[in-house]
């Protein structure tokens, strides 16, 4: 080993930290080298130096205040712990509590809102089992259409008999809320009442095809199937439009007057086909006030009009036979029962007689 | 050997670690005792300071303490603990040493330092020198000659000629080879011997 490589380990063979060759080769050299000698003196003396150094005694205190800060430490990880955990003691009842909250909340806006929505979902239905006692099934949309008029009409007379008698829906509806619930669970009857006499509207579409101002617009509208029942009052024109608006009124009058004269008996629509339409609706008018009636209201249109009256339902046949002698009459919506006491509302549509091909 | 001595690590202090770790006040108290002298003998050459190296020993037990839950146990104890007292040490050193680069330097003669600064000179709360012993003055130049040498050198230094930590053990502590351990030594030596030679003339 030469020179430039035994230096470097003489501090390791001071520690005797050198292999076994290393050691020999050393051994060999540090007696030629005077340069290598001195070194390792030199070497061992500083060691010696500095293993000479005293060992320093720790301030007394030190045990005492390296374990206060560990205490303190424990205290800290126990603290961090019951962070951890105990809001399990906590949580578990504060999330029962809570689910408990939110069931009776809920239960109770249920139970809230149930009374409101009663009179205005279940009539008909409750209706509908009452007229068909013995065959529930029969309020099916599967049975024919002549059934289905039938139950209709005694569902809606029951229905209209009840809401007087139960001013529940309007006197209780202070909200207005509650009132535009109200009006619009009628809207869905006045619809299915326009669908009960799918014949009778088809045959007034067609007389409105022929004396329509504009038959573009009409001719559309009756090829559109009659059997379809949902569009009459949105897709009708003015006259149809304003029918249905008065029947809608109709349908919530009795409950509106509350006077429990009207309201006992259904509609009846007649319409009436005149030479002259205004001369026809005066002589009405005349005839409603003489038999004790009074004209609820009179719209005109083009070439046509629209009466709605009460009348005494004794003196529904005369005014009929009045209708009669001005001109061709039709009855609409024929009443299933012949109601006898109380006043009757009824509807004329008062039409020009179509001009003959 | 080396490898037989990594593979089965014989821990004396294995018991009341592990009772530590259950939480065991007492036993850690245990091991404090057992090595707050060593560790404060360690920390104390590494700062040069008596009143730095206390601190450092307690923030050393304390994070040992809260560092007890990832001590697996790959190492000894004790050598994890030397680990932790050594960084802390190197640390607070380097602080003081930023601190002190502006503080007082002898006017007379003053002595440039490894790292190209001036050797650092503050007033000595020492009794005078014509009153010390010949050993004490040898003591403070070995001393100070430590204090001068670079932190590698110097921890290398401590732990094989103060503390007496094998090249193994100095090796696992500051997780570096024993040939580096070897040559940082062999350097650290050369270095006190200079230095020491420069201060008293002769060995």
């Amino acid at each position: 080993m030469e020179h430039a490589a035994i230096q470097p380990k003489l501090s390791d063979y001071l520690d005797d930290a050198v292999t076994p060759e290393e050691k020999t080769a050393i051994e060999k050299h540090l007696p030629t080298c005077a340069e290598c000698r001195q070194g390792l003196a030199e070497l061992g003396a500083t060691r010696r130096h500095v293993q000479s150094l005293p060992e320093v005694e720790p301030p007394p205190w030190l045990t005492s205040k390296v374990m206060a800060q560990v205490r303190e430490q424990a205290e800290k990880k126990r603290g961090f712990f019951q962070w951890l955990f105990y809001p399990l003691h906590i949580k578990l009842p504060m999330e029962a509590v809570g689910l408990i909250f939110l069931t009776v909340a809920a239960y109770l806006i249920v139970q809230k809102t149930q009374p409101e929505m009663k009179p205005l979902l279940t009539p008909s239905k409750e209706v509908y089992e009452r007229a068909q006692p013995s065959s529930p099934q029969t309020a099916t949309p599967l049975e024919s259409s002549k059934e289905r008029n039938q139950i209709k009409r005694k569902a809606d007379e029951l229905y209209l008999a009840e809401k007087p008698a139960a001013p529940v829906p309007k006197a209780d509806q202070a909200l207005p809320l509650e009132s535009s619930a109200a009006k619009s669970a009628t809207q869905p009857k006045v619809a299915q009442k326009v669908a009960a006499a799918p014949e009778a509207q088809a045959d007034r579409r067609m007389r409105l095809k022929e004396t329509a101002p504009e038959p573009a617009e009409r001719s559309e509208m009756a090829r559109k199937p009659a059997a379809a029942p949902a569009p009459p009052v949105q897709a009708a024109g003015p006259l149809e439009e304003a029918a249905s608006r008065e029947e809608r009124k109709e349908a919530e009058r009795p409950a509106l007057a509350g006077k429990g004269l009207v309201g006992k008996a259904q509609t009846l629509h007649f319409s009436l086909e005149v030479k002259d339409v205004t001369e026809a609706g005066t002589k009405i008018g005349e005839a409603v006030t003489r038999l004790g009636g009074r004209i609820i209201k009179k719209e005109s249109f083009e070439n046509a009009q629209i009466l709605s009256a009460e009348v005494d339902a004794q003196k529904v046949d005369e005014l009929l036979a009045t209708l009669r002698n001005l001109g061709e009459v039709k009855e609409e919506v024929l009443p299933a029962k012949e109601t006898t006491e109380g006043n009757r509302l009824i509807t004329i549509k008062i039409l020009p007689i179509p001009a003959s091909p | 050997m080396v490898l037989g001595q990594k593979q089965t690590i014989i821990d004396d202090d294995a018991d009341q670690v592990s009772s530590c770790k259950k939480g065991d006040l007492a036993a850690f108290e245990q091991l404090v005792r057992k090595y707050e002298k060593k560790m404060f003998n360690i920390a104390f050459r590494i700062a040069g300071n008596y009143e730095d190296a206390g601190e450092i020993v307690q923030d050393a037990f304390v994070s040992a303490y809260r560092g007890m839950g990832s001590f697996r146990g790959a190492a000894r104890f004790s050598t994890w603990l030397t680990s932790i007292t050594l960084n802390l040490a190197k640390n607070r050193l380097k602080q003081v040493r930023g601190i002190r680069r502006h503080e007082q330097f002898s006017l007379d003669d003053p002595l440039p330092t490894v790292d190209g600064g001036l050797k650092q000179d503050p007033p000595s709360t020492d009794p005078p020198v014509h009153e010390l012993l010949e050993k004490r003055d040898v003591q403070l130049k070995v001393q100070d000659c430590i204090n001068d040498l670079e932190p590698d050198f110097k921890e290398v230094l401590v732990l094989r000629d103060l503390q007496d930590f094998s090249y193994e053990e100095i090796s696992a502590i500051l997780k570096v080879n024993t040939g580096t351990v070897k040559s940082r030594l062999f350097r650290a030596r050369e270095a006190v011997k200079d230095c020491l030679k420069r201060a008293m003339g002769e060995l």
